[in-house]
């Protein structure tokens, strides 16, 4: 076993990373070792980068040259709340080593010269901003891996004598490309901010917010309700000076010990209205009570919209009633706000003959743009009630390809006195399925006037033992 | 106190009672329609043809296995209540009975002439989301109906439960169907309660083998009103009409035309 990750004591006490636990030990012999638990590490990095974004929204956790990647956070407009960058960067890193936590952080114009400075910057510039513009010459002075570059390219560099990212400005771009690949002036570029680089926010970025800091923590699920009433006012005020609404309403709560709970609502047409847009949120937050865990408090909301879209206002008709349309889609957002998008949904109507995919449920809200199907060939009977799973039954029948005569289903017989059919359904071939059979359904009554839909699965010369199946009833 | 006097007198007291009872004004108007259940005179209530808005109704039938004619009964009972002005039918049903029962399956709604599109769907965990869900599509102005499937005899719907869906509905002219299963019928507030079973079907043309329209043996148990009677009933195009088993059969009928048309269908069955 060799050490992996090392806090300020142990480096003062002479130890270091890759060294074996043995001779750790020995120079040291009250070392305290916990062993490696990457998965729970990966989670609680991405806890602590998700609730950064009370910060600035835009966080993501980019790379992998570090064990468990780097937390890269986009601060665009946002250091003025702060009192500019530098105060920005203080408390982000204060609020973090108040944690008990190592830091180090800066702020460039790119990711790369960013990384560099937090990494490789020298005591005195840790912690520094650099202004637009200064990357080339901040990063020249500092050692080739600030690039982030593998192990094998900076030894490489360095059997060449590149030892400082200065040493490579200049250099016949197409010599380093032939030897090194094409990894390492990508880099250079990246650094330099000649090269673009994407990141990836954690978390879903809302084109509006309304927000609200608390001096004092907040615990009380009342008191978030209070505040969602609040906020949910000021960003459809917001909304409603832009003449906008929106459709995704994303809750986030920031607790004190840093973790963030983030929750999201789908209106089943775009809204600005506060109470609606609060009460979405209450039923969703009732919905998770027994997972509702302030900690030691909160001591930030936000809340954000997505999927934004222009919402003129609308006039009602003197004569006119309530909007039934809109009266409808405020039902089915309570509805689902409470018991998920699954919980209402409509039939839609997909081209195929195989029955149980013919018909899908489709939730209400959040519905798909493609185009509705029209209804399948109405001539065929169908059933008014469908199992969503064939039920076996044995059938008898009068001769070995004809109709049911008798059924066994769920223990109780049945005689049956009228049948129609076969409908012939084939199998879709070009769908992948093991040996799937033709089917052959048949609407059977019995003699009370029940009626059933059956189908044999398999012809008999498909299949030795064809199967019988109820798949629905009819009224 | 003379005649008029005192049919005066009742009126009001009955009048009264309705306001306190918080009964929907169609029902009084199927109590003054009076006539119900003889059958001659033309302006008789008809109470599966004409079912008015904002009432509970419970639709009972014996078996888990006669759900097919439950809902249809049900969903042919609200049907006329849909209008442009209120689209939506909402159906509920708990999610684990969708194994025993099945899905309402919208390419065969067509049979009972209502769009796919007008049905919501709502699958919930619990009797009481359930519940809640309903209440709250009562308050809707969009919705014609609210149709719950609920098999068994969950502890949450009980009297209580059916008042306050029925209070909700008389304020707000939506319907309520409970499709409910077994044979025991507990206590309710319903309005209206109906007993369906399946009946066989009539004959279709060209095809002696095969069953025609979707019949249902109905009656009416109990309603707020005071009407009772029983049907065999037939989905025609474009609703229920009732059939006359004993003409079908080419039985003599009762001089009397006392016989009440499910006997005879009764009989027909055993014999």
């Amino acid at each position: 076993m060799r050490l992996k990750a090392l806090n300020r004591a142990a480096l003062e006490a002479g130890l270091g990373e890759g060294q074996t636990l043995a001779d750790a030990r020995a120079l040291c012999p009250n070392l305290v070792s916990r062993p490696m638990d990457r998965g729970r590490l990966m989670e609680a990095f991405g806890e602590l980068a998700d609730w950064l974004s009370a910060f600035s929204p835009l966080v993501a956790i980019h790379g992998v040259v570090a064990p468990m990647g780097d937390i890269v956070m986009d601060i665009t407009g946002v250091s003025h709340l702060f009192g500019g960058e530098a105060g920005l960067l203080k408390e982000v890193t204060a609020r973090l080593e108040g944690e008990g936590l190592s830091v180090s952080g800066a702020i460039a114009d790119s990711v790369g010269a960013a990384w560099a400075l937090s990494r490789f910057g020298k005591s005195e510039t840790l912690g520094r901003v650099l202004a637009p513009g200064g990357e080339e010459e901040a990063l020249a002075e500092l050692p080739v891996m600030a690039l982030r570059l593998d192990e094998e390219t900076s030894a490489g560099l360095a059997t060449m004598g590149l030892k400082r990212v200065g040493q490579l400005y200049g250099r016949d771009r197409r010599a380093l490309k032939a030897r090194f690949g094409e990894g390492l002036l990508v880099r250079l570029d990246q650094a330099l901010g000649i090269a673009g680089e994407r990141i990836v926010p954690r978390l879903p970025a809302p084109e509006r917010v309304a927000e609200r800091r608390f001096g004092e923590p907040i615990g009380l699920v009342d008191d978030v309700l209070a505040t969602i009433a609040d906020l949910a006012r000021r960003l459809c005020a917001e909304l409603e000076a832009a003449r906008e609404g929106a459709q995704t309403f994303h809750l986030f709560l920031y607790r004190v010990d840093h973790k963030l709970m983030h929750l999201a609502v789908n209106a089943a047409s775009a809204t600005r209205e506060a109470p609606h847009v609060a009460r979405l949120i209450a039923h969703r937050l009732e919905r998770l009570q027994t997972d509702f865990d302030a900690g030691f408090g909160i001591d930030m909301m936000r809340l954000g919209a997505t999927s934004v879209s222009r919402l003129d206002e609308t006039q009602l008709g003197v004569f006119e009633g309530a909007d039934t349309r809109l009266d409808l889609d405020r039902f089915y957002d309570r509805v689902t706000s409470r018991f998920g998008p699954a919980a209402l949904s409509r039939s839609k109507f997909a081209d195929t003959h195989i029955p149980e995919r013919a018909v899908t449920l489709e939730p209400v809200v959040a519905r798909t743009g493609d185009a509705p199907q029209a209804m399948p060939d109405a001539t065929q009977p169908r059933p008014l009630r469908l199992l969503p799973v064939p039920e076996e039954v044995t059938v008898v029948a009068e001769v070995p390809e004809g109709p049911p005569g008798r059924m066994q289903w769920r223990r109780v017989s049945y005689r049956f006195s009228r049948v129609s059919g076969p409908e012939r359904i084939g199998v879709e071939w070009w769908r992948p399925g093991e040996g799937a059979l033709t089917r052959d359904y048949y609407v059977a009554e019995d003699d009370e006037g029940r009626r059933f839909w059956l189908f044999r699965e398999g012809l008999y010369d498909e299949t030795r033992q064809p199967r019988w199946f109820v798949h629905g009833f009819f009224a | 106190m003379n005649d008029a006097q005192r049919s005066g007198t009742l009126a009001r007291l009955k009048d009264r009672i309705a306001k306190l009872e918080n009964r929907p004004v169609a029902a009084g108007a199927i109590a003054s329609a009076g006539g119900f259940g003889t059958r001659r005179g033309a302006a008789r209530f008809v109470p599966w043809r004409q079912a008015p808005a904002g009432l509970v109704h419970e639709v009972w039938t014996g078996n888990l296995r006669d759900a097919g004619a439950g809902l249809g009964f049900a969903l042919g009972l609200v049907r006329p209540l849909l209008t442009p002005a209120r689209p939506a039918i909402v159906w509920l049903q708990r999610q684990f009975e969708a194994a025993e029962t099945g899905l309402a399956y919208g390419a065969g709604l067509a049979v009972l002439g209502i769009e796919p599109e007008a049905i919501v769907i709502g699958r919930m965990k619990q009797t009481g989301e359930l519940l809640w869900a309903a209440e709250e599509a009562l308050g809707c102005t969009g919705v014609a109906a609210v149709v719950a499937d609920i098999a068994g005899y969950p502890r949450a719907l009980d009297f209580t439960a059916t008042r306050r869906l029925a209070l909700r509905a008389a304020r707000t002219g939506v319907s309520v169907v409970l499709v409910r299963y077994g044979p025991e019928k507990p206590a309710s507030a319903a309005f209206m309660r109906w007993q369906v079973s399946p009946a066989p079907s009539g004959k279709r043309a060209f095809d002696e083998r095969a069953g025609g329209a979707a019949r249902f043996a109905v009656s009416l148990e109990r309603s707020g009103s005071g009407l009772r009677g029983n049907w065999l009933l037939e989905w025609q195009d474009d609703g229920f009409g009732e059939i006359d088993a004993d003409a079908e059969r080419g039985a003599r009928k009762a001089a009397s035309g006392a016989v009440v048309p499910v006997l005879g269908h009764r009989l027909s069955r055993t014999a």
